[in-house]
């Protein structure tokens, strides 16, 4: 019995020694909630709010959902998703590219909705000092909420931090989601700084452009015109003298920019980078012998996702010319030269010498003749090709007539201002190039665009000239020039292609316009051959997961 | 040596025996007459033994007068000799009802075989080392009613899934506990080395597993590893060497074939292409990325001890080349296992295993070989290779990841499992032992992708280094009561006090832009750029109190009573504790006096049992909610980041399983044994990864919600059918069927489509569209409506509740296919022995689950870009209904993933295996006491639906990936002991 004494006891100090901490959970790794709210925690939350913005901009599926379906581009020979282009069956809620941006937009609003209410909380903080602060959150909520409205139409709408488990969600009428829109972007016209502490974070003009854009979008484009005006008038801004400069991949703090999405060459800040590179860039390595991809402009790795149309190539043309707008032949990679030497090379030919030539020249069969004397390898319909409207039917024809010719789907002219050659090597993927979403080139047009709406055509012209003037090769200036009868919005369309293409814009800039059908039956060569493009497309559809989820029942939009 | 050994051990006996008296000598044979060698001979309540040799005689002095002599063997009925004056004694033991007297290991504690409550399998020692398996898990393959265990894949050094009764748990852990020489063993049981384990036994329902409390609801698996006894001395050799091949090989499509389908489909054909058409270019690369490997193991073991220490000892070395020839494993363990008797009443040991693995992952350039163009040429004219081969530029040669040094993948991981226990008898019935285990494991995963391998295509190497060690300790106190209160009443308790704590740490660096090569990842700092960089702690406890008492009526009448009290660390404050009780009882019918009278059965048990058990298999900090790093930059500086990305769920608890469990045991005359069970578990509060609207901001949560039911049924037979002298044929058959079924997931019984979870359905199923056939000629207004054109795939609109069709295919047409479980699993093993001869062999079946056969969807694109396996595709010329027609535009048809669902039943002849043991009497000459060479034949035979591509169908979740060809293996083994 003794010994069983000893025992307990025995038993009872291992216990008492033992279950100290073996039950608690300490975390020390990780961070909890409660960190946001301290005053680095907020900093934390205002730049978490920004970093959404890269899982649309500059991705395969931002650019699907904003570049395909258009009159500007269609597919090329690689990737898939064509059915966006063509606004084909696979356009259906279960397209994986509707359901990343609305997820991932949606954990973004949750995170800047816990900013904007711990912010206001925070007793640590001022009002001067945390304002700022809430203001780049809502600016970014707004930024969006304004995507998010335009693709789907009413969408559920939350102003407040998710606290414990939400299965339900209703679909808030569109014109609620504007207002909260407007509401935040009126705070943060009121609180940004008019020049961010660091570029790339939200300033007062690029709050007042973005505010001016969604009035313009929701019809008020009386609201709209001081707001753009004042983004051109109040902060010291001017138009470059030359029109691709912003693009400039060394000077990326262009005063233009009003405001881009970061990317960086760093991979610990760019795990993922801008991929736009990739996309943009044709097959060109297997179109000649001796061609290769290397680093150096223009010999990037070619993923063949968009394709210009020939619409997109032709509307440079003035007069017939492409020697009067700069913006076509400055801003367009068309040849491609030999780049290794050995058995490879054709015949006569060196590196350096064109292997691939693209042209908008109406060429005879002389004319080719004459080309692939000159140039050893090149040889019409294999390597040379021109989008000259006379082309079709001849063998060197870059067109496809049906959407099925091959003559151009993998071979097309690439803008270099989605070019990455800051690269480490030839096929890494993730570009450093920021993408620039709004700058004040874009002002300039949307200003137009809400005047003319305003029926003020006159006043409109000057700024358009504005942009075209500087477009314009030296001397050429008055060639460019318009007048106040020549200011319709398929000429600001027109212009607007001219001066963002592929820039993530276009889907909704023909929808505001209410010019997408329009526009893409008779430009997008999916559209010229097929009639699937429905008013209903005007609307996305809502994600399947997030139909399927959400405990109540919530509307599909009509079609899908 | 050996004969030294022998004498010592006998003197050592001999000096412990105080009052020697005389000496008694004999034979022991058995009913035919054969001598018995290994026959435990010992003088009833002392520690006065030996064993019998080789011609079943033994020796045994200091045998005192008036005493009993016992003489116990395994599989032979124990018996009693009374001493009076004789001095031989000679005895022919006859043979045991199967299995009867087998002592089992039942977790903190043994139980013979014939009054265990509850259910549990055992796979005995031969099952376990006759096969060259690789594993511990490969050992329970086809071998426990009730148990699956399917390979995860043909890589060396890949690991088994196993899955005990079924799956109860949607998103928390469904893996078994695994329990080695008491202390509870985490992770991958592939450490251990097969040939160490003398036992496995698979504890089952509830009455079994509910003293493993909060840890049991998945099933424990104890495994009892070889131990050292009061016996000479043997040293064994175990070897064996076997070639592996691949299954079959799949039909991909010629360089003309894929030329054509190019052609077909609109796809453009590069200069190169046409090229190499023109030639005749036909490059198989599947066959050049594939060749054959090998597998090896040797292992050298020592046993033996006296009466006071016993040691086993063991070194083995397992080596495997994969036929991808990048990929190999290698496995060194050591083993030691020591018992030692302080005293009469005190007694310590240990059981240490330190394991070393080292395993190539190399790049699998299988997939990118059955990708790569046919039209495309690996070597140029001086054989070197040719990184892009020009027929597409985009992909890189899969051979220039077999270049030495261009990649390096290997995961080394290094292990300490060891315990430690100390045992003292308090009292003649009161006993306490006190284990410690100290489990260390170090792992290191280092990762070189040179520039020239096909992860970097020219761009700079790059290096990644990852760290990581888990200490585990366990720390019982266990307290064991033994009584026999009179002849009817006896009873046995067990108390368990314990504390397991869990403390993991993980560092990682991943870099590149390395100047040079040759450093791998062993010089990280001379890198320019950094990827990524990391480090990690997580931890966890649980602590236990544990009692059990056995009450025994007569020997006919048992019953069991369990309970234990678990707190996890992982679970929520006030939630942290859980009760988990059990009760099961036992009768044994043939020992009733009804049943004296009555031949058939020799044995005859029914057991019922009722219990719950608890499952706490999710990661630690759930319940806490959390934020995660976000990453950004403005103008080239840092803009880091933390959102909300967890859900705290401060009401997190236990997910509890209940089982009921009714079986029989029988026994038919002395050659069949054999058991039948019934079983229904319904787990509730499910640790449910639950899928929320995102529009919350937040994807998931873990919840306790929903209900999951698991019914099922077991049979296995063992049968010695033929057990003559010279002939002895013997066959183990085992059976079952388990059917699980989600009885409610958020309270409302309704299904929860955007997780694939339905009311009613097992817990997986495939949800997808149903394929048709194909749109053929002819139907083209039809196809039309749903944009679809003839030649493509031809899915089903499925009616709406109002019988209505929409004429949209979308979500609401996806239906659920089938499930991935099969409704029936098969195990026959067969032993037969003919003098010195030996065939065995093991089949292994399972049926009515539906597979995804995903290696035939990802291969047949049909786009044109990648080679395609030779399907029949449908072109206007060939009308099918099997593969749509070739489309250059997509990259993989439409509906495409319809194609994969198919019927997965499959029969295996697991193994074969023809053994000889080579005579005794010559044998000995050379000092050696048994020898057996034998040749095995591995997964020779496969019957199934998806034979053609050399497609293995045995995959725990019906995805067929195949992504490394699956193998066959031809063997030459042998087993010496001296």
């Amino acid at each position: 019995m003794k010994k069983i004494k000893y025992l307990i006891l025995f038993f009872s100090l291992t216990v008492a020694f033992m279950s100290c901490d073996t039950l608690d959970e300490e975390i020390v790794s990780g961070v909890t909630s409660e960190y946001l709210n301290t005053v680095d925690g907020l900093d934390a939350g205002v730049n978490a709010s920004y970093s959404f913005l890269r899982t649309y901009y500059a991705q395969e599926g931002g650019n699907k959902v904003s570049v395909f379906g258009t009159d500007e581009y269609t597919h090329g020979g690689h990737g898939g998703d064509w059915d966006l282009d063509r606004y084909g069956a696979g356009l259906n809620a279960e397209n994986g590219n509707f359901w990343s941006m609305w997820s991932n937009f949606y954990q973004a609003i949750n995170t800047c909705n816990a900013v904007v209410e711990r912010a206001t909380a925070s007793e640590e903080l001022t009002d001067e000092q945390k304002n700022p602060k809430i203001a780049e959150a809502r600016f970014l909520r707004a930024h969006y909420y304004f995507l998010l409205v335009q693709t789907f139409g009413d969408v559920p709408l939350t102003l407040e931090e998710t606290q414990g488990v939400e299965l339900e969600a209703v679909r808030t009428p569109q014109a609620e989601v504007y207002n909260a829109i407007i509401a935040d972007l009126e705070f943060a016209v009121a609180n940004l700084p008019t020049t961010a502490s660091v570029f790339g974070r939200a300033t007062q003009p690029a709050a007042k452009h973005m505010l001016g854009l969604v009035q313009l979008t929701n019809g008020n484009s009386g609201a709209a015109i001081p707001l753009f005006k004042s983004v051109i008038n109040d902060y010291g801004l001017a138009l470059d003298a030359d029109p691709l400069a912003r693009y400039n991949h060394d000077n990326e703090q262009h005063p233009e920019i009003l405001w881009s999405v970061q990317y960086d060459e760093d991979p610990i800040l760019t795990p993922t980078g801008n991929r736009s590179h990739l996309h943009f860039r044709p097959w060109y390595e297997v179109y000649a012998s001796g061609l290769v991809r290397a680093l150096g402009h223009g010999y990037g790795r070619p993923w063949i996702r968009y394709r210009p149309t020939g619409w997109l190539l032709n509307n440079y043309r003035v007069n017939g010319s492409y020697d009067v707008d700069s913006r076509f032949n400055e801003g367009y990679q068309q040849v491609w030269y030999y780049n290794t030497t050995g058995d490879a090379l054709p015949d006569g030919a060196a590196v350096g010498d064109t292997a691939i030539f693209l042209t908008g020249d109406d060429l005879t069969a002389a004319d080719v003749a004459a080309i692939e004397a000159r140039l050893p390898g090149v040889i019409g319909g294999k390597n040379l090709y021109s989008w000259h409207p006379n082309a079709k039917g001849k063998p060197w024809s870059w067109y496809t007539t049906d959407g099925t010719d091959n003559n151009s789907i993998n071979i097309f002219p690439t803008p270099w201002k989605q070019e990455d050659n800051k690269r480490p090597s030839v096929n890494y993927a993730e570009g450093s190039r920021d993408l620039i979403v709004y700058c004040l080139s874009e002002t300039y047009l949307l200003l137009a665009e809400a005047l003319l709406n305003d029926n003020k055509a006159n006043e409109a012209v000057t700024y358009i000239n504005a942009v075209r003037e500087r477009a314009a090769y030296p001397g050429k200036e008055s060639e460019m020039m318009i007048t106040a009868n020549d200011v319709t919005i398929d000429f600001i369309l027109d212009e607007r292609s001219r001066e963002f293409n592929g820039e993530q814009k276009r889907w909704y800039d023909l929808k505001r316009t209410g010019k997408l059908i329009e526009r893409y039956k008779a430009y997008n060569p999916e559209g010229q051959t097929k009639d699937y493009i429905q008013s209903y497309h005007l609307l996305r559809p809502i994600p399947a997961n997030q139909i399927t989820r959400v405990a109540n029942e919530m509307r599909q939009n009509d079609g899908y | 040596m050996r004969k030294l050994l022998l004498f010592f051990a006998v003197f050592i006996v001999t000096l412990c025996s105080a009052m020697a008296q005389k000496s008694i000598t004999g034979k022991v044979i058995d009913e035919s007459g054969e001598p018995l060698p290994g026959v435990s001979v010992f003088v009833k309540g002392t520690t006065t033994g030996t064993v019998t040799g080789i011609d079943g005689d033994y020796t045994l002095s200091g045998v005192p007068e008036q005493s009993t002599l016992v003489f116990s063997y395994i599989g032979m009925i124990t018996q009693e000799i009374a001493i009076t004056n004789q001095s031989s004694v000679n005895v022919t033991l006859q043979a045991d009802a199967i299995g009867l007297e087998e002592v089992i290991a039942i977790g903190y504690g043994t139980e013979q075989r014939g009054s265990i409550t509850g259910a549990i399998s055992s796979v005995s020692t031969d099952d376990i080392q006759e096969m060259p398996v690789t594993s511990a898990g490969n050992a329970l393959q086809g071998r426990a009613a009730g148990v699956v265990a399917l390979q995860n894949g043909s890589r060396p050094g890949d690991g088994v899934t196993i899955r005990v009764r079924g799956r109860r748990s949607l998103t928390a852990d469904n893996n078994p506990l695994f329990v080695v020489d008491g202390i509870p063993y985490s992770g991958n049981i592939n450490d251990i080395n097969p040939k160490d384990i003398k036992s496995m036994e698979v504890l089952k329902d509830a009455s079994a597993t509910a003293i493993y409390g909060s840890r049991g609801a998945n099933g424990v698996i104890l495994i009892t590893t070889t131990r050292g006894g009061d016996m000479p001395t043997t040293v064994s050799y175990n070897g064996y060497y076997g070639v592996t091949s691949p299954l079959g090989e799949p039909t991909m499509m010629t360089g003309p074939e894929f030329y054509q389908l190019k052609v077909d489909g609109g796809y453009s054909i590069t200069d190169a292409d046409q090229n190499a058409f023109e030639r005749g270019v036909s490059t198989d690369w599947a066959d050049l990325v594939i060749s054959n490997g090998y597998k090896q193991s040797h292992q050298v073991g020592v046993r033996g001890g006296n009466a006071k220490t016993a040691f086993a000892m063991s070194v083995n070395y397992y080596n495997e080349q994969g036929i991808i020839e990048t990929q190999d494993f290698t496995r060194k363990t050591f083993r030691l296992n020591i018992d030692h008797k302080i005293s009469d009443r005190v007694r310590v040991g240990t059981s240490t295993q330190i394991s070393d693995k080292l395993k190539n992952v190399g790049t699998n350039g299988y997939g990118s070989a059955l990708a790569a163009s046919p039209l495309a040429e690996p070597y140029d004219e001086e054989g070197n290779i040719i990184y892009q081969p020009a027929s597409d530029p985009l992909r890189w040669n899969p051979l220039a990841d077999y270049v030495d040094g261009a990649v390096i993948n290997e995961e080394d991981d290094f292990r300490v499992f060891a315990n430690i226990f100390g045992e003292i008898d308090i009292t003649k019935d009161l006993n306490y032992r006190m284990n410690y285990g100290v489990d260390y494991q170090k792992n290191r995963d280092g990762l070189f992708q040179g520039s020239l391998s096909s992860s970097r295509q020219y761009s700079s190497p790059r290096a990644r280094k990852i760290h990581a060690n888990e200490l585990v300790t366990t720390f019982e106190n266990i307290l064991t009561y033994v009584k026999d209160i009179n002849e009817n009443h006896s009873i046995k308790a067990t108390g368990l006090f314990s504390v397991q704590e869990s403390s993991w740490e993980e560092t990682r660096l991943d870099v590149e832009d390395l100047p040079y090569e040759h450093q791998l990842f062993h010089n990280l700092g001379t890198a320019e750029t950094v990827r990524e960089y990391d480090s990690n702690l997580s931890e966890w406890g649980i602590m236990s109190f544990m009692g059990r008492i056995n009450y025994s009526l007569k020997d006919k009448y048992l019953l069991t009573l369990t309970g234990r009290y678990d707190g996890s660390s992982r679970l929520a404050e006030g939630n942290k504790w859980g009760f988990f009780p059990s009760a099961a009882a036992l009768w044994k019918v043939s020992n009733e006096s009804f049943m004296q009278n009555q031949s058939l059965f020799s044995d005859l048990r029914l057991r019922a049992s009722y219990g719950v058990t608890g499952n706490t298999g999710i990661d630690p900090y759930q319940t806490r909610g959390g934020l995660s790093r976000t990453t950004y930059s403005f103008a080239g500086g840092s803009g880091f980041g933390y959102r909300p990305q967890d859900i705290a769920n401060p009401e997190l608890q236990w997910e509890s399983s209940a089982t009921f469990n009714i079986g029989v045991d029988f026994g038919i005359g002395q050659s069949i044994a054999g058991s039948f069970e019934i079983y229904q578990t319904n787990t509730t509060d499910l640790l449910l990864e639950r899928k929320l609207p995102i529009t919350s901001g937040f994807d998931n949560i873990m919840t306790n919600v929903g209900e999951t039911q698991n019914q099922g049924w077991e049979f296995s037979l063992n049968a010695r059918l033929v057990d003559k002298k010279d002939f002895t044929w013997s066959a183990d058959l085992n059976l079952f069927g388990n059917t699980e079924k989600i009885v409610d997931l958020y309270g409302d019984k309704t299904d929860d489509v955007g997780n694939r979870w339905f009311i009613g359905e097992s817990l997986t199923v495939w949800y997808d569209y149903e394929k048709l056939g194909i749109w053929q000629l002819g139907e083209e207004d039809a196809a039309a409506v749903y944009q679809a054109t003839p030649g493509e795939i031809k899915v089903k609109d499925v009616p709406d509740e109002n019988g209505e069709i929409d004429n949209i295919i979308n979500q609401d047409d996806r239906q659920i296919l089938g499930s991935n479980i099969p409704t029936m699993t098969l195990g026959l093993g067969s032993r037969m022995e003919y003098k010195d001869f030996e065939l065995s062999f093991l089949l292994f079946g399972s049926f009515g689950q539906m597979i995804y056969n995903q290696f035939e969807v990802n291969n047949s694109t049909l786009q044109g870009r990648y080679n395609n396996l030779a399907v029949d595709y449908w072109t206007t010329d060939n009308p099918t209904n099997d593969h749509p027609k070739a489309d250059g535009t997509r990259e993989g048809p439409r509906f495409g993933s319809t194609r994969g669902y198919q019927k997965g039943d499959f029969l295996k002849v697991k193994n074969i295996q023809l053994g000889y043991n080579l005579p005794k009497n010559t044998l000995s000459k050379i000092g050696v006491k048994a020898m057996k060479i034998y040749i095995n034949a591995d997964t020779p035979l496969v019957f199934s639906r998806l034979s053609k591509n050399g497609i293995d169908p045995e995959s725990y979740d019906g995805r067929i990936g195949a992504d490394t060809p699956d193998i066959k293996m031809y063997s030459l083994g042998v087993n010496i002991d001296f």
